[in-house]
């Protein structure tokens, strides 16, 4: 296994917010071939490399440029969302910190190809030298004409307004984010309408991840052949995987999709486990991915593979779990975080979360009985089955794969006390 | 952090190139970051200049952890 350098081609090889740097690499050639080609031909572009997010829901990005290209009238919008929140994940810093131009790039094209005039870029509130340097960005930018009316002498005009959220989980959540940047609580809704028909203000909306947006110059610099030859079949070009937990390395690595296994890539890159025991669990897609352990530790890095072996590439946060930790104490280092996150909008979610935390806590704590690891899996469930939005949709799955995965783990936990 | 002032204040409300619904929660991002809370008076001229309700704005403020407003704002 290699790493492949085609989003992070730049970074550190520049000194951001510097331009010059930028363009003396090909930069900025993407933008001026999209408008040449029009938003249109950008629209098909996109759509014919296959693209799909890279937020974790892994939704084609070219048919999402097209519903709201085809609104012709009144504002509309594109979102950056640059919150990474989940657990396990810190990949989208890289581009932000190491090629932030490549990202305002991809937003520059993404508002011309569906005709956005206003663009946000909503930032993790906790990467604070990151928003001081977006905030030079957009001033230098500006003094560029690549932000403000007649854009590089054409007749495009984008505006960007950098936010810093405000330190909760749930405003990485597309219509969560919406109603924050509509002066609303910050809360999820019910889908449809999806943000693409009725957004922020209710208009016609793009919501794209930091990384999902830093593909589109590259696609269009290199062309969507030499693009689709990296990947695999119906997953092409590379992502952005960031390891963390016991491993001896951490960090943040690029790859072609479907370039090993997930075993190979903790040995290869992580440089194995941090204590040196064998690998008990890992999560393959942040901290609401299902675990997966032994042999379907062997699946290739694509989306298709992890799922069929029980688990979803969600962010390609990867996280490793080596064995002497009880499988009742990671869920419960992770339910600790997703506890506190809960917008409060739906029921199940709101009060699922608190249950499933108090049994957790009681079954840590040694005074769980059979009849609490039953209602963990009928609320963890519950809760998947029907909250209004994918924390509440996902959160529980770690819980309910720990218990299918180490039964014994968690009948050990309630043995100590009756024996 | 300072404590709140009109002038500096009002300079903010320049620096955002003026009120608008569009830029309300940055701009309450920056009254916050500045002063240490969301006053009541700016929650009130807001209201006033955006159309936005106050409760709207408290309702929505109230929601982030960061935000103070109210009784932590002194108020
Ligand atoms: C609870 C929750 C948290 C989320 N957090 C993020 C996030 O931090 N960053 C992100 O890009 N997408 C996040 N998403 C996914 C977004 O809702 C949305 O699908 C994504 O930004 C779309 O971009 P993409 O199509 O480019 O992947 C989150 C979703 C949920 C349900």
């Amino acid at each position: 296994m290699k790493e492949i350098k085609l989003l992070t081609r730049r970074v550190g090889t520049y000194e951001p917010p510097d331009l010059k740097g930028y363009e003396a690499q090909g930069g900025l050639v993407a933008l001026k071939k999209a408008l040449a080609m029009g938003p249109e031909s950008v629209i098909d572009e996109i759509k014919r490399a296959g693209l799909v997010g890279r937020g974790g829901a892994g939704f084609p990005t070219g048919p999402k440029w097209a519903m709201v290209a085809g609104e012709k009238q009144g504002q509309k919008y594109l979102i950056c969302n640059a919150e990474e929140g989940e657990v396990g994940t810190f990949k989208d810093k890289v581009l932000l910190d190491g090629d932030p131009w490549l990202v305002l790039e991809g937003i520059l094209i993404g508002a011309f190809a569906v005709g956005a005039e206003k663009t946000y870029i909503y930032i993790n509130g906790e990467y604070d030298q990151t928003i001081e340097l977006w905030d030079r960005l957009v001033v230098e930018a500006r003094k560029a004409g690549l932000l403000g009316d007649d854009i590089l002498g054409s007749k495009l005009s984008v505006d960007l307004q950098v936010v810093k959220s405000k330190g909760l989980y749930i405003t990485g959540e597309e219509l969560a984010l919406i109603s924050s940047l509509e002066m609303r609580r910050a809360a999820s809704r019910l889908k449809p309408p999806y943000p693409t028909e009725k957004g922020l203000f209710g208009r016609p909306t793009v919501v794209n991840n930091v990384e999902t947006l830093a593909n589109v110059p590259v696609i269009l610099a290199e062309g969507v052949e030499a693009y689709r030859r990296l990947g695999v079949e119906g997953e092409p070009g590379t992502r952005l995987f960031s390891l963390s937990g016991d491993v001896k390395k951490s960090g943040v690595y690029e790859l072609e999709i479907g370039s090993g296994t997930l075993a190979e890539f903790i040995e290869e890159f992580g440089g194995g486990t941090a204590g040196g025991r064998p690998i008990k669990a890992v999560q393959p897609g942040g901290g609401t991915s299902r675990f997966l352990a032994g042999d379907s530790l062997k699946c290739k890095l694509t989306a298709r593979a992890i799922l069929q072996a029980g688990s979803g590439i969600g962010t390609a946060g990867v996280i490793v779990y080596e064995e002497g930790k009880s499988a009742v104490d990671i869920v419960k280092g992770l339910i600790e975080f997703y506890g506190f996150e809960s917008c409060g909008r739906c029921a199940p979610c709101r009060i699922g979360v608190v249950r499933i935390k108090e049994i957790i806590d009681k079954v840590f704590g040694g005074e769980g009985t059979d009849e609490d690891l039953e209602q963990l899996r009928q609320i963890g469930k519950a809760c998947v089955a029907v909250s209004t939005c994918g924390m509440g949709q996902a959160f529980p799955l770690p819980v309910l794969s720990a218990l299918e995965l180490f039964p014994q783990d968690f009948e050990a936990a309630i043995e100590k006390v009756s024996a | 952090m300072k404590t709140f002032d009109m002038q500096t204040y009002q300079n903010l409300i320049k620096d955002v190139g003026g009120l608008t619904v569009e830029n309300l929660f940055v701009f309450l991002c920056k009254v916050q970051e500045t002063f240490g809370c969301v006053p009541n008076e700016v929650v009130r001229d807001v209201a006033m200049k955006t159309g936005f309700s106050e409760a709207r704005i408290y309702g929505a403020l109230t929601s982030y952890r960061e935000f103070k407003v109210g009784r932590e704002c002194g108020d």
